[in-house]
């Protein structure tokens, strides 16, 4: 920490000296894209920013979230109606509490695994991993809640505890309700973020650049595609902020319990500190090149995004699944469980991380399904071997550049 | 209990004189060489591999030894209670096995973790109703994890002790059903406390635990000190003063007060509890007269300073002071938050100083990491 902190100063110290320089030299440089204070922006006096679709999404998965623990109201036809804002039949559903919800059109499951970059010609995979879903959220309607007053033992579901909490699983050891929302973390948020709307194939799609650079907004709008696209991606993250054109940045807060949570408890690590300041100005910065006309300015904001956000995921699974490692370890198994469903939850996310030099995933993900199925095997979790799971932290840490003993604490 | 109680006085007396005498050799023997002892200038050679010896063998084995004696009585006495007196002797075994659980209650490592002793032998508030359903009933499997509102020697409390009803009342309600449940209980705190203190003494457990001696986060130490963090700040400081003097709410909740059917019992539950945390960090024996090495003595072995201080002894101070501000107190804080609630939120203030720093100042000195965060609430 110390010793970052030095670095950090000499980093400034440096920019100091570099733009006393630049002062002096009194060349005329090329219009200058300032760092925005806030994340907003109008035209003609009007916001240009819009992201409500997101906003409902986000609002959409927490209600799943929250009757996906309701093992005495919910059905496995009722959740799987939340995750398709549909009926079975594909008729008009009203499954949530809140009325916009019903009223909207949109649904969780058409925006998982679908993004342009690594499923619009990949349906076939698409429908598997979304299908992942709809089995889990079943299972926890079959499985998990006719056991819920059950004690849980090798391929029964039931109750664990975990500490002072009880944790409810199914017959592999795995909560269902984790896999799900830390899951939807990378079908979701990150995908539709990193691989769908900060991807130049979807930002500069048809005449988003020539629109763009001629302030040619969307017909009924006040912004251009371009402009919308790229507050699509910012929604998903700070979407159901209270305040999201200024949003809390604090270590260990959370506007929602998905990747906005997960940003800000790496935040709290100090090995980590900085990285969601880091990816809201990008988010800013970016943002403001594209009303200036910047695209190469652009588009290295728009890495800094896919680099960190890939990287949170990564974290947070390195994380729980030694958190899990060590408490097998410690003959402590069913203890482990909920440390490592939300483990294997984050790291079954990894499929929709993106490497900005390769724009591929940092991990193949054939090999995250070789992993998945010796997670999955048999009864999971309650044969699940120490020396596997390390081997997978180790793995994913490498690949991402951090040491386990960073993403531990 | 109470022998071991005079006997630990005494032993604590000696303890201190014999510290101070070592206290004033090395202060002498600092002064007469003034290098390598730059504030920050800590090496780290104390001998983590004796200490752990030393704390399982004289002091949390015994501890549960000694719990454990007290289950067994606790069991019997549950077995007939036809008679007031019966009545009585339970409440008095119940009264012991609580004291005694205090100064085992730190100890979460082990199959102590993994069985969940802590949560299923001392949660509370009970949940009052729910025992009523089970007992109406006649059915409960007391080993799941969402039952240990349900159980434990707080549910004891609640069923062989009262704020209004007499004693010859309570009898009267112990049906066979009743009976039965107290019964369950008692043998359910006992199997627990077995499972735990054999695999420290016929299981392997004790030579895992001494033979773990490194200083990475799953070493022995860094387990142990964590939990006796843990076990302060979470059960003592917050459960035992905070929650129910209101600090963690809109006002205060007496009723979470721990024992609070007994109407008498919440102060010494406390104290011993203050004593136990006190007595781990010096290094009380159980066994011998005196001590052995301790958190005290690393601290003293690495030098630690707050602010000019030793620290150890500034932890050491703010544990007396808990113990003489807690000595004024009601013996049932129910009554105390009542009639005057200042006095607990002043002791509060004394226990979130020495959190602070034994969670801060001591654990950075022995380059122990906090493994443990407030529940993110998923």
């Amino acid at each position: 920490m110390r010793k970052k902190l030095q670095s950090i100063l000499l980093v400034a110290g440096l920019c100091t000296v570099l733009s006393a320089c630049e002062n002096s030299n009194e060349n005329p440089e090329p219009v200058q894209v300032e760092m925005p204070e806030n994340y907003s922006f109008q035209r003609n006096g009007t916001s240009t920013v819009n992201f409500s679709g997101q906003t409902e999404r986000i609002r959409m998965a927490m209600e799943l979230n929250t009757a996906l623990k309701a093992n005495e109201t919910a059905t496995a036809s009722s959740l799987l109606e939340m995750f398709r804002n549909q009926t079975a039949e594909g008729g008009d559903a009203d499954p949530f509490e809140d009325a916009a919800l019903n009223a909207a059109s949109k649904s969780i499951k058409e925006k998982v695994a679908s993004s342009k970059d690594y499923f619009s010609a990949n349906a076939s995979e698409s429908a598997i991993l979304k299908g992942y879903f709809e089995s889990w959220l079943t299972a926890q309607a079959t499985e998990v809640f006719p056991n819920w007053n059950e004690l849980a033992t090798a391929g029964k579901a039931g109750q664990v505890a975990d500490g002072t909490s009880v944790r409810y699983v199914g017959t592999q050891g795995y909560e269902y309700n984790q896999l799900v929302a830390k899951g939807l973390i990378g079908a979701l948020m990150l995908d539709q973020i990193v691989n769908n709307y900060l991807s130049t194939a979807v930002l500069d799609e048809g005449t988003n650049r020539e629109d763009n650079s001629q302030a040619i907004v969307v017909e009924g709008e006040q912004y251009t595609n371009m402009e919308h696209k790229w507050d699509e991606a910012y929604g998903y993250l700070f979407g159901n902020s209270a305040t999201p054109e200024n949003p809390d940045l604090s270590a260990g807060g959370r506007d929602d319990s998905f990747l906005n949570n997960y940003l800000r408890t790496v935040e709290s690590d100090d090995d980590f500190s900085g990285i969601t300041q880091e990816v809201y100005d990008a988010f800013k910065l970016g943002r403001a090149a594209i009303v200036a006309g910047d695209y190469s300015l652009r588009d290295a904001q728009a890495d800094i995004i896919k680099e960190n956000l890939s990287k949170v995921v990564a974290i947070r699974a390195v994380h729980y699944l030694l958190e899990g490692k060590e408490k097998i370890e410690q003959d402590n198994r069913s203890g482990a469980f909920h440390a490592l469903s939300e483990g294997v939850g984050f790291a079954f996310s990894l499929r929709f991380t993106k490497n900005p030099s390769t724009n591929a995933p940092h991990l193949p993900s054939a090999e995250v399904a070789a992993f998945a199925q010796e997670l999955f095997k048999g009864n999971g979790l309650w044969d699940v071997s120490p020396e596997l799971l390390g081997q997978i932290a180790s793995r994913i840490s490498s690949e991402f550049g951090f040491t386990e003993e960073q993403a531990k604490d | 209990m109470i022998i071991k109680e005079m006997f630990s006085q005494e032993k604590t007396k000696l303890f201190r004189f014999a510290s101070f005498i070592l206290f004033a050799v090395l202060v002498f023997s600092c002064s007469s060489d003034s290098s390598g002892d730059e504030p920050g200038a800590q090496t780290d050679d104390f001998d983590r591999a004796e200490m752990l010896v030393f704390w399982a063998d004289q002091i949390i084995i015994p501890a549960y030894e000694n719990y454990r004696a007290t289950l067994v009585d606790l069991n019997t006495a549950a077995e007939s209670l036809d008679t007031v007196d019966d009545l009585k002797t339970l409440q008095e075994k119940w009264r012991a096995a609580y004291l005694a659980w205090q100064g085992v209650s730190m100890f979460d490592i082990g199959k102590a973790e993994s069985n969940g002793i802590k949560v299923f032998s001392n949660t509370y508030p009970t949940d009052a109703e729910q025992i009523e359903l089970n007992i109406g009933e006649g059915s409960y499997n007391l080993e799941l994890p969402s039952r240990k509102a349900e159980q434990g020697l707080p549910a004891l409390d609640y069923l062989i002790n009262s704020r209004t009803l007499s004693d010859e009342q309570i009898l009267e309600q112990f049906d066979a059903n009743r009976q039965s449940y107290i019964k369950a209980l008692t043998e359910r705190l006992l199997n627990l406390c077995d499972q735990v203190l054999e695999d420290w003494t016929t299981g392997d457990f004790r030579s895992k635990f001494i033979a773990n001696k490194g200083s990475s986060s799953t070493s022995s130490v860094d387990k142990v000190v964590n939990d006796f963090l843990y076990d302060f700040e979470k059960y003592t400081r917050a459960g035992k003063v905070g929650i129910p003097a209101g600090v963690f709410s809109s006002l205060p909740i007496p009723t979470a007060s721990e024992a609070y059917y007994s109407g008498e019992r919440s102060k010494e539950l406390l104290l011993e509890s203050i004593k136990a945390a006190k007595g781990f960090f010096e290094g009380d024996s159980w066994i011998v007269l005196g001590g052995g090495p301790s958190l005290k003595a690393y601290l003293d072995d690495l030098g630690a300073q707050k602010d000019g201080q030793n620290l150890s002894e500034l932890i050491l101070a703010n544990f007396n002071e808990a113990e003489n501000l807690t000595a004024g107190l009601s013996s049932d804080f129910a009554d105390q938050i009542e009639a005057d609630n200042t006095k607990m939120l002043a002791l509060y203030d004394v226990l979130q100083k020495n959190v602070v720093l034994i969670k801060v100042d001591a654990m950075q000195a022995m380059n122990i990491q906090v493994d443990y965060v407030d529940a993110d609430g998923d």
